[in-house]
């Protein structure tokens, strides 16, 4: 592999050539950049509790409907400044996770998986039954901002450098080597010293606190929200998808899905819009089938280490 | 007399929502596996009754058959050329797949059925028995009926033939059900086109009371769950009274508390159940 | 000096069944104890009832003269109690050094530990137990009697003073058998309490300075390893007359049996 100083170098073009794009590109470059990014960040963070630690969730969009509507209610009703509203979002989910943690990480494998598809289907029936407070199914409109759309991007963009940057840290420390542990063995990560309870519930709390970020920057950017668009669980999915496309439990997987489905979809949706599910559906199951470790796994790009995605013991044990 | 009215429209809602869970907990019990294209395979099995009924004038109820052997075939096929591979996976994998699935079989039919909703409306779609005053829907109680005699049959061919007796072997130790004989893979592929054809029915009945377009399976498939984790895994008489006490909860709080929070109740139930008795009413606790 | 572990009236019920029966010992710093008995003797849930793995239906057990029956299973690893699991327990998907790694990220003084402090630990403890050939290996590749190394590494790069070991030498050959006896004893030396469960006589018996038996979830004796293998009763419950004779008359080469 590349030296360290060779890689590091490389990033720190990549991200210079990004921080460029907004000036030279097109407005639907830009759009499609930000989506991107926005789909990164928040697969970057269900790696967290679902890769690394193999808790699967899936009620990721959960959080982005409540940063989103926490960041939409502010600024609405308190007439509060976006970024007053947009942390208040942020911690509304970190709130939100530590409670839901505590309680449904006491679940494992399938239980856990429904129990959070659960919630978030029961947060969106309370947002959409409360006309009073969130405008109800019809959905509310943010202020409309005056600033250019290229903010959005640098805003998911420095969300993406955290996320990214922070998952590395927490892969090579001991937050890392504990959620894997827990992800193995829990069991017997517990007897060598690992409180589970803690790890699981930390990785839980900056999942949510990051997906919350991004639901409600989202929110702005798009000026309307309603139930139906902001807890459609069909973006939980996305987001999962990507993360094990890429590979879940890698650091970089979480990006390299992200960037092959973003694009995959725009070519779908501009080439045969009436199929692009069935297209997606139909590459969805082929990746499952035949790389189920994910892109990075399958390449081999993995470096020395880290950790294994949680498909690959699956493709190596397949008879 | 109210109070009995909503119950028994409950328990009449409830047939239904046994059908819908009969096969998904087949399919959880057995192998472990949470079909997210369960919703849209009763999608196929409605369509397959509305068609019947639409060009042929087949009567709904006759058509079961027809819908059963349909997508117990499909089921099949499914199993062994695709889940099959994955059976073993980390569940996340498994979820994957589904729905996968899931996306394609909706949007093949969205692009071959349209979007429309559609119904089966007979001579007697609209006739009602009345006993003392509580109104019972005929096609309701049909359902149900029918619901029933499925799910006993079912149980029945589970634990008194020697198939049915094999697959539950396959639930509790595989290799040990291998080590006498038993072709896994087999198996697994007639467990899952046991409950295709078990959706497929549901699917039948459900296009007969309520209206049906390809996405609606989608809304089936949390049902599926919820009436499972009430009434147990691997419990197909649990799948009933999930069923059934899903649909009088239903009928109750939408009488009671209206329709809006209806739905939210029934989530809330659902994780009730799961941290307090995660093996559901009737479920047998498995290593998992 | 006051014991490092106490079992005091222990007792563990499964359902109406009970593995374990108001059973009573305790363990001084420094010892190596064999704890034997025939299959389903309870010997195992001891353990679990140590490492906090299942909890005490009725009794109490302390370590350093501090209950620990009311603690989570990372406490009573934090305060220095590790254990191996007969059915070993690798984390599959990470390597060899990365598995050491967390006992050494998490154990006595693991919390103070950086990265590279942790990794340094590994290499050390797999150093000793004799896998460091072998680090960067996923714990999926290797071999069984590397795997239980990789068990016991584990527990030791948790740095504990109580070391739980759960039938570290089932399916081991000769060879590895001794090796592992040498293992433990050193381990001992260092200053390492042990417990060891074992059902392999002539390693267990070669190297305990004291041997307790359970039957049927009771302890039937506790003594010398000679003591042992002469009481009618463990004779009865589980030795049988043929090993009796034959230890008291052929010493293995570590075997502290007396008089010998």
């Amino acid at each position: 592999m590349k030296p360290p100083a060779a890689r590091f170098a490389a990033l720190a073009v990549l991200i210079l050539v990004l921080l460029v794009v907004p000036f030279v590109s097109t407005g639907y470059i830009l759009r499609l950049l930000t989506l991107l990014f926005t789909f990164a960040v928040m697969a970057s963070a269900w790696n967290l509790i679902g890769g690394f630690t193999g808790y699967a969730d899936f009620g990721v969009v959960v959080f982005f409907g409540l940063g989103g509507y926490t960041t939409g209610l502010l600024m609405l009703k308190a007439k509060a400044p976006f970024v007053a509203a947009w942390l208040a979002g942020g911690l509304v989910c970190l709130v939100f996770a530590v409670l839901m943690g505590l309680l449904l990480l006491r679940l494992r494998g399938h239980y856990f998986a429904i129990a959070t598809l659960g919630t978030s289907f029961a947060v969106r029936e309370v947002i959409a039954n409360w006309p009073s407070v969130t405008g109800g199914g019809t959905g509310i409109s943010l202020p409309i901002y005056q600033f250019p759309n290229s903010v959005f991007y640098f805003i998911m963009l420095g969300l993406l450098i955290v996320i990214v940057s922070l998952t590395r840290w927490i892969s090579l420390n001991r937050l890392g080597f504990g959620l894997v542990a827990i992800r193995e063995n829990e069991q017997a990560a517990g007897v060598l010293g690992v409180n589970a309870v803690r790890y699981k519930v930390t990785a839980y709390t900056v999942s949510g606190f990051f997906i919350g970020m991004v639901g409600g920057a989202y929110a702005y950017w798009i000026t309307f929200i309603d139930p139906g668009t902001t807890f459609d669980v069909g973006i939980t999915v996305e987001v999962v998808i990507m993360a094990v496309l890429g590979g879940a439990g890698t650091v970089a997987g979480p990006l390299v899905g992200a960037f092959i489905l973003t694009i995959i979809s725009e070519v779908l949706n501009g080439y045969v819009p009436s199929i692009h599910l069935t297209v997606l559906g139909i590459i969805i199951v082929t990746v499952v089938l035949l790389i189920p470790g994910g892109v990075i796994e399958y390449l081999g790009l993995k470096r020395k280490l880290s950790f294994r995605s949680i498909g690959a013991t699956l493709a190596e044990t397949r008879v | 007399m109210q109070i009995l009215q909503f119950v028994i429209d409950g328990l009449l809602l409830g047939g239904v929502y046994a059908a819908v869970g009969v096969g998904f907990a087949l399919v959880w019990g057995i192998m472990n596996i949470i079909n997210l294209a369960h919703g849209a395979m009763i999608m196929l099995g409605a369509y397959v009754t509305f068609w019947l009924f639409k060009l042929a004038g087949v009567d709904p109820f006759a058509s079961i058959p027809v819908a059963m052997a349909m997508l117990f075939i499909l089921g099949w096929l499914i199993q062994r050329y695709l889940i099959n591979y994955v059976v073993r996976a980390p569940m996340l994998i498994t979820f994957l797949m589904t729905f996968g699935l899931e996306l394609l079989i909706v949007d093949l039919s969205l692009n071959f059925f349209s979007a429309d909703n559609r119904s089966v409306q007979t001579f007697y779609s609209g006739a009602r028995l009345d006993l003392g005053g509580l109104a019972i829907p005929l096609v309701h109680l049909y359902t149900l009926m029918v619901a029933l005699v499925l799910v006993t049959l079912l149980q029945l061919f589970l634990v008194r033939t020697r198939i049915g007796n094999a697959i539950q072997a396959t639930s509790m130790d595989l290799d040990a059900a291998r080590l006498v004989g038993i072709k896994i893979s087999r198996v697994y592929a007639l467990t899952f086109a046991i409950s295709a054809a078990a959706a497929g029915a549901a699917g039948s009945l459900i296009s007969v009371n309520y209206s049906i377009n390809p996405t609606a399976g989608a809304f089936y498939t949390p049902i599926a769950f919820v009436v499972c984790v009430l009434g147990g895994l691997g419990s197909i008489s649990g799948a009933l009274v999930g069923g059934l006490m899903f649909g009088v909860v239903q009928s109750m709080s939408q009488a009671y508390i209206g329709p809006a929070y209806q739905n939210a109740i029934a989530f809330a139930l659902l994780i009730l159940v799961l941290l307090v008795r995660p093996t559901g009413i009737l479920g047998v606790k498995t290593a998992t | 000096m006051p014991p490092l572990l106490e079992i005091n009236n222990v007792t563990k019920y499964f359902g109406g069944l009970p593995a374990v029966r108001d059973v009573s010992f305790s363990i001084q710093p420094g010892e190596l104890v064999g704890l034997i008995g025939p299959n389903g003797a309870g010997k195992t849930t001891i353990i679990n009832l140590i490492s906090r793995t299942e909890r005490l239906s009725a009794g109490d057990i302390r370590f350093k003269g501090q209950t620990i029956s009311d603690k989570a299973p990372h406490e009573i690893g934090r305060m220095g109690i590790a254990r191996t699991f007969q059915v070993v327990r690798p984390f599959r998907s990470m390597s060899v050094l990365e598995n050491v790694a967390v006992g050494a990220f998490f154990g006595s003084d693991g919390l103070k530990r950086s990265r590279a402090q942790a990794l340094d630990k590994a290499h050390e403890v797999l150093a000793r137990v004799g896998l460091d050939h072998r680090s960067e290996y996923l714990a999926d590749a290797l071999t069984v009697p590397d795997r239980k190394r990789l068990e016991v590494a584990k527990a030791l790069a948790m740095d504990p003073e109580l070391l739980l070991l759960d039938e570290v030498m089932a399916g081991l050959n000769l060879a590895e058998v001794e090796e592992a006896m040498s293992l433990i004893q050193e381990v001992n030396r260092q200053g390492v309490t042990v417990l060891a469960i074992e059902h392999v006589m002539k390693a267990i018996m070669g190297i305990s300075q004291r041997v307790i038996v359970m039957d049927h979830g009771q302890q039937i004796a506790a003594g010398t390893p000679s003591e042992i293998a002469s009481n009618p009763t463990v004779i009865r419950a589980y030795l049988g007359k043929r090993y009796a004779a034959r230890s008291a008359a052929v010493p293995g080469p570590r075997s502290q049996v007396p008089g010998q």
